[in-house]
């Protein structure tokens, strides 16, 4: 657990350190040498900048290759799965899935690999140019982006919930109100993706309720933490970038410290969408898993 | 702190001179002001920048880079400013641009590596 913190934290820590230096540098030549200012500021922004988006750019990475991977497991292994449900004999049955959930899962991971994550990466590009060039501001544009991907990904969210519920074995069967001020404390103080968190969290709740009495409960918890790792690295850095301009921001210039805090919304966005391809991973090695189960007649 | 004393000293030697031989003035005003441009330079600010870049910050590269051109542009500001008063303006302005274009040529790796990061964000 402590690999995947550190993983996460070190670059974003050199990249404080970095900004600290580079900015008390930047004081101090605006002291030594007033009229070298405006250069020192293109400089420092371009320097920085540049840098402050490596880690983004990086968790953006991370993300497109897995949905991408996502998509070619889906094409190989559903119809495997599916076939293999079929012929095991009433698998479907028991497990209450509604088959239209393969098509939806696929779909919704697609529709994050195409449209989601290039868009994101757009609003990328805006928040770095709108800092970069102050009279040309793209700032809107980039929150427009932002809001439009957080609708997205909680109906796709809120269908999930849907599917889930509606084929009816799925009872909370979770001690509910034990988790219920954590969930709340969890959506106040997350911005932006608080609550979209804690109904994700209800919905994996809901999913491996229903399905721990086949496969285990330990299972259920070790399959739930692999594939929330990448969300949680995600949110990690996103949280950093939060620091970062939070801490920047009394000695830093304006604009890398707003810089810092866009990267962060944006990145709490992105945290979002891993959200759908964590809950693809979750329910194909599920399913794989409950078809194995079935198959050798212990389910 | 020496500095210090030679201007001083400096500005004896052009008042003398200034009262004997006021032709001469702009002359030796140069010669005095190079003599202490390049004492400063070379006695303060530039081991100042050797112990920062020295010093293994997590960004000495970069502050390195950035107190050298502020160096330069101010050591070219100054002379093109000097250049002006002396009556020679064109020189002085010239020389600044030069020192503008080795200041951004100092800086093209960061310029490059900024677009390669944009860029690389494009599909």
């Amino acid at each position: 657990m402590w690999d995947i913190v550190h993983a996460a934290a070190a670059p974003v820590i050199r990249l404080f350190q970095t900004v600290l230096i580079l900015c008390a540098a930047g004081l101090a030549a605006d002291f030594l040498f007033p009229s070298f200012r405006e250069w020192t500021r293109t400089f420092l922004f371009i320097a920085v900048g540049t840098m402050a988006l490596g880690p983004a750019v990086e968790a953006l990475r991370l993300l497109d290759g897995l949905t991408g991977k996502m998509t070619g497991l889906f094409l190989g292994v559903y119809p495997l799965l599916t076939a293999g449900m079929a012929t095991a004999g009433g698998a479907l049955t028991l497990a209450g899935w509604n088959p239209a959930v393969f098509l939806f899962v696929q779909g919704a991971v697609v529709l994050g690999g195409k449209w989601l994550i290039p868009l994101l990466t757009a609003s990328f590009l805006f928040d770095y140019l709108s800092r970069l060039v102050p009279d040309v501001p793209f700032t809107r544009m980039a929150e427009m982006i932002r809001v439009t991907i957080i609708g997205a990904v909680s109906v796709i969210a809120a269908c999930y919930t849907l599917f889930i519920t509606s084929t009816g074995i799925m009872a909370w069967a979770g001690s509910g109100a034990a988790g219920e001020p954590l969930k709340v404390l969890l959506r106040q103080n997350i911005p932006i993706v608080g609550s979209f968190v804690t109904d994700a969290l209800g919905v994996f709740g809901k999913y491996s309720a229903g399905t721990a009495a086949i496969a285990g409960g330990w299972l259920i918890g070790t399959i739930l933490v692999v594939c929330l790792i990448p969300a949680a690295q995600v949110l990690l850095t996103a949280f950093f970038y939060k620091w970062l301009a939070a801490l920047s921001e009394p000695f830093a210039n304006e604009e890398l410290s707003g810089l810092f805090d866009d990267l962060g919304k944006t990145m709490f966005v992105l945290c979002g969408i891993t959200f759908i391809v964590a809950f693809a991973v979750f329910y194909t090695v599920l399913l794989a898993v409950i078809l194995i189960k079935v198959i050798a007649g212990t389910g | 702190m020496d500095i210090i004393l030679t201007a001083v000293i400096a500005a004896f030697l052009l008042m003398l001179i200034q009262m004997h031989a006021p032709g001469l003035l702009p002359f030796f005003l140069m010669i005095f002001y190079f003599l202490l441009l390049a004492q400063l330079t070379m006695r303060l600010l530039i081991p100042a920048i050797r112990t920062i870049a020295a010093a293994g910050l997590p960004a000495g590269g970069l502050v390195a880079l950035l107190a050298g051109s502020a160096l330069v542009f101010h050591l070219s500001e100054s002379f093109s400013r000097m250049m002006e008063d002396a009556g020679f303006g064109p020189v002085g302005r010239i020389s600044h641009t030069a020192a503008k274009l080795l200041i951004l040529a100092a800086w093209s790796e960061q310029l490059l590596e900024a677009s390669r990061t944009v860029i690389g964000l494009l599909p």
